[in-house]
């Protein structure tokens, strides 16, 4: 089943797993490891890494930094294909389809605010300020982290609502080859496949995938669609080298293409023929040395270009003929040091962005700027007893070419009185840099009358958020976590009317609003039985515009989830349902217009079904059926229908003899 | 190598996909000034699609000319040549009979700027919602001359956009208007 691996629902959270194998319940902090259980034989005995909270590695259980993780084994569950449809019934994640793809809003804040990583390398190529999620593809994805709450304290700007982290898999020296087929309706096909092996000091995988969908039309009154036909490829490589016992570097390599087609309407009653061509080519080399026990450095070397050729062909005429070919490339260098001292772990880094941007749609056609950052975080195990306390400080200080520097900083604690109860907090401020299209955008849309002119001066927007958690895990058998969180988000920026001619109004972008978002999550992980897991949870989302006085746009105040797990052992099947509620949400008429007329379509529930049949070892057949319940329509809630689907895939692993080849450092 | 290392940058760097960008021949071009006359009636297309240019015509000539203009049109804006002025009449088909006996003659403001200077202003109904025009059910009497003495015309608007959904192609009859 889609099980969700919460910081809190580890039944092993407390005990880091070094300090457990020598027998003590102690968390002195060590140089974690990077083997994170690959000889293991017991699943259960192998402590969780997470790495987004803090930066660096931490036991899911005792990290500070409240953590959300997305497993391998959930991805296989999910039947999805793509980062969108995967995280689209996880608690808390609010994913909205629509025009610009799958984007995210975390606690409230829009995708902007959010921050979405590959490897430690930020994803560039956002439209409409938005990271288009269905462009990821899950083929090499070991998991996904998800922190909620601000994290530019150490990551600089677009983490005011949370970071998303895209972990791809560590190729190991076993010899694996895998493959997956599936063919739906809605003229679906999915082919990938991959390959990995080594030896102990140089281990490889290279994966590929192709995905093709057909034009989703759920208004066959005309001829407009409300979804669009994809052709998706993509490839990956990773190479990972110990060129000595305490030096590992991994090279990461991706290219992907999304070619989507579409047709669109305008009120005046034009068509346009859309065609997409999205490709974004990444590059990572990340060396980390572990000269000692107490000391790690790490450097992580980026590169990501994004192209996006956006063709708006007119049916019989040319007038309103478009086309654009926005290329957005980002180098990125990153150095860590950690060091223990005691019962603290401090970590200082420096980070280096150079960003450019080439468009027609800017006004001078192209645009650049530099940004860097220097951060400082210490976690000071405070009192380590029965009873834990750990408090994490972090400050950043960003300086941008284009506006100058930022302070955040943040606070973070988990304290633990007794083993199954840990409380989290943490508060902060966060930032996000104005983006390239609010400070330069040149752009007019005369068949749908109007024309965004972007705004240089634009400041960055600032934030302060408090975010807390409650877990109880009395055991294996069940988890449960309330949180609430809390943010103030000021210099908003939005879209503002600047001149409204008829046939053409004239938006600008100001820094003039104010929001604040508050809420609250119950989640609940009961497995009664090794065969069973169930899973819930509802979340409370309170996000008002301040300046406007009314509530943000398509936010549910409540949304809801629930899954159910069997795994029939003797048979090798599995049977998975995850589903997910929306309540109803504001959609108004007016961007900027207090007295804009407001839409509240109902909410709507997307119920997901699969089976799975292990056929030998290697080998498995499933089939399912996505959005049982056809929700959706045309207008606000573009969903893909109702689809059936089936596959098969294979997996084969030859295990090899390896010596045993830890990092210095680790027992 | 050098070659092969070129390529891997050149893919990095902008990418490999074929580039989709219109040759310019299009489906169907731009429509243009289009006018059919047909017992009397001149249904005309104005292509006033430019930001920054006017297209003027003439009644009399019944075509676009370089000066001595009637009217001229910009987007959504009409103006009124030198000499010409407006009558605005709610409702009716252009062939219906005219009164013209107590109508208010319009003329555009000296060197208008603003879109109210314009005696023709809001010939349309503006929805915001959808940035559409439609226009108002109104017959529109032009008086070409200070008293009338190059005659009267009488003219409806039958849509903004052409059948493509293109603002600004602007669907025009107008004919003569014959005064006692």
């Amino acid at each position: 089943m889609m099980k969700l691996i919460f910081i809190f629902t580890a039944a092993r959270a407390f005990a880091d797993p070094v300090a457990a194998e020598e027998g003590g319940a102690s968390e002195e902090l060590v140089a974690p490891s990077d083997e994170t259980g690959e000889d293991s034989l017991d699943d259960d005995a192998v402590e969780e890494i997470v790495v987004t909270g803090t930066r660096s590695e931490r036991p899911l259980g005792s990290s500070p930094v409240a953590t959300k993780v997305v497993t391998a084994e959930d991805i296989v569950a999910s039947g999805a294909e793509d980062v969108g449809d995967l995280l689209q019934q996880v608690p808390g994640v609010d994913i909205q389809q629509g025009f610009l793809g799958s984007t995210v809003r975390l606690q409230g804040l829009d995708p902007e605010h959010v921050l979405v990583m590959v490897d430690g390398q930020r994803v560039t190529g956002r439209a409409g300020g938005a990271i288009d999620l269905s462009r990821i593809p899950v083929d090499s994805i070991e998991r996904i982290e998800i922190v909620e709450g601000s994290g530019s304290a150490l990551y600089g700007s677009d983490a005011m609502g949370g970071v998303i982290h895209i972990i791809t898999r560590d190729p190991t020296s076993d010899t694996r080859v895998h493959a997956r087929a599936r063919g739906g309706t809605i003229g679906t096909g999915d082919v990938s496949g991959g390959i990995e092996g080594g030896s102990d000091e140089v281990r490889a995988r290279a994966d590929f995938g192709l995905h093709t969908n057909a034009v989703v039309d759920r208004d066959p009154s005309d001829e407009v669609t409300s979804g669009a036909g994809q052709l998706q490829g993509q490839g990956s490589a990773r190479l990972d080298f110990d060129p000595t016992a305490d030096l590992k570097v991994a090279a990461t390599g991706s290219y992907s293409r999304l070619t989507l087609r579409a047709v669109d309407g305008s009120d005046s009653g034009a068509l346009y023929d859309r065609t997409n061509i999205q490709e974004e080519t990444r590059a990572t080399l990340e060396p980390r040395w572990v000269p000692d026990e107490q000391t790690i450095f790490v450097a992580h070397l980026g590169f990501t270009a994004f192209r996006d050729q956006y063709l708006s062909d007119q049916r019989g005429a040319d007038v309103l003929d478009s086309y654009a070919d926005t290329r957005d490339q980002l180098g990125q260098l990153t150095l860590t040091v950690e060091r223990f001292y005691g019962r603290h772990r401090l970590m200082l880094g420096a980070e280096g962005l150079a960003e450019w941007l080439t468009s027609e749609r800017l006004a001078e056609g192209q645009s650049q700027r530099q940004r860097g950052g220097a951060f400082l975080q210490d976690e000071w195990m405070v009192v380590d007893g029965p009873a834990k306390l750990a408090v994490l400080p972090s400050a950043r200080i960003d300086g941008d070419s284009s506006f100058g520097a930022v302070p955040t900083a943040r606070l973070a604690a988990r304290f633990a009185p007794v083993e199954p109860l840990a409380l989290r907090v943490a508060v902060g401020t966060g930032y996000r840099a104005p983006s390239f299209r609010e400070q330069a955008l040149l752009f007019e849309n005369p068949g749908s009358g109007y024309r965004v002119d972007g705004n240089p001066d634009l400041q960055p927007e600032t934030s302060r958020q408090l975010n807390g958690s409650v877990e109880w895990t009395p055991g294996k058998a069940l988890t449960m976590m309330g949180s609430g969180f809390f943010h103030d988000v000021d210099q908003l920026i939005t879209v503002a009317t600047v001149a409204d001619d008829p046939g053409l109004t004239r938006f600008s972008y100001a820094n003039v609003a104010r929001a604040r978002s508050a809420g609250g999550e119950a989640t609940f992980e009961v497995r009664p039985w090794t065969w069973l897991d169930l899973g819930g949870s509802y979340t409370y989302t309170d996000a008002r515009d301040l300046t406007l006085d009314r509530e943000l746009e398509g936010r549910a105040r409540h949304r809801g989830t629930a899954s159910l797990g069997l795994d029939i052992e003797p048979s090798d099947t599995q049977l998975t349902s995850r589903g997910g509620f929306v309540g109803s949400r504001s959609f108004y008429s007016d961007v900027d217009d207090p007295d804009a007329t407001v839409e509240r379509p109902a909410g709507y529930a997307l119920v997901d079904v699969r089976l799975e049949q292990g056929i030998g070892r290697s080998v498995g057949a499933f089939a399912g059926i996505d959005n049982v319940l056809d929700a959706g329509d045309a207008e606000l809630t573009p969903l893909l229908p109702r689809f059936y689907y089936a596959g098969v895939r294979v997996d084969h692993t030859i295990k090899r003899q390896r010596r045993n080849q830890n990092l210095r450092g680790v027992p | 190598m050098t070659r092969c290392a070129t390529g891997l940058l050149a893919m990095l760097l902008v990418g490999c996909a074929p580039s989709i960008e219109p040759d310019g021949d299009g489906t169907g071009g731009r429509p243009g000034n289009t006018q059919v006359t047909v017992d009397g009636v001149v249904d005309m297309v104005v292509d006033a699609t430019s930001e920054d240019d006017w297209v003027p015509y003439s009644f009399l000539e019944a075509a676009i000319v370089e000066d001595d203009e009637h009217v001229a049109f910009n987007r959504y804006r009409l103006r009124l040549g030198e000499g010409v002025s407006v009558a605005r009449i709610a409702g009716g088909a252009l062939e219906d009979p005219v009164d013209l006996s107590g109508v208010e003659w319009l003329v555009d403001a000296e060197d208008p700027v603003d879109d109210e200077d314009y005696a023709m202003f809001e010939w349309y109904d503006y929805d915001e919602s959808v940035h559409v025009l439609t226009p108002k059910d109104e017959r529109y009497v032009f008086r070409l001359g200070e008293q009338g003495e190059q005659g009267y015309v009488v003219l409806v608007f039958d849509d903004y956009y052409d059948d493509a959904g293109t603002p600004a192609l602007v669907s025009i009859r107008w004919t003569v208007l014959e005064t006692e």
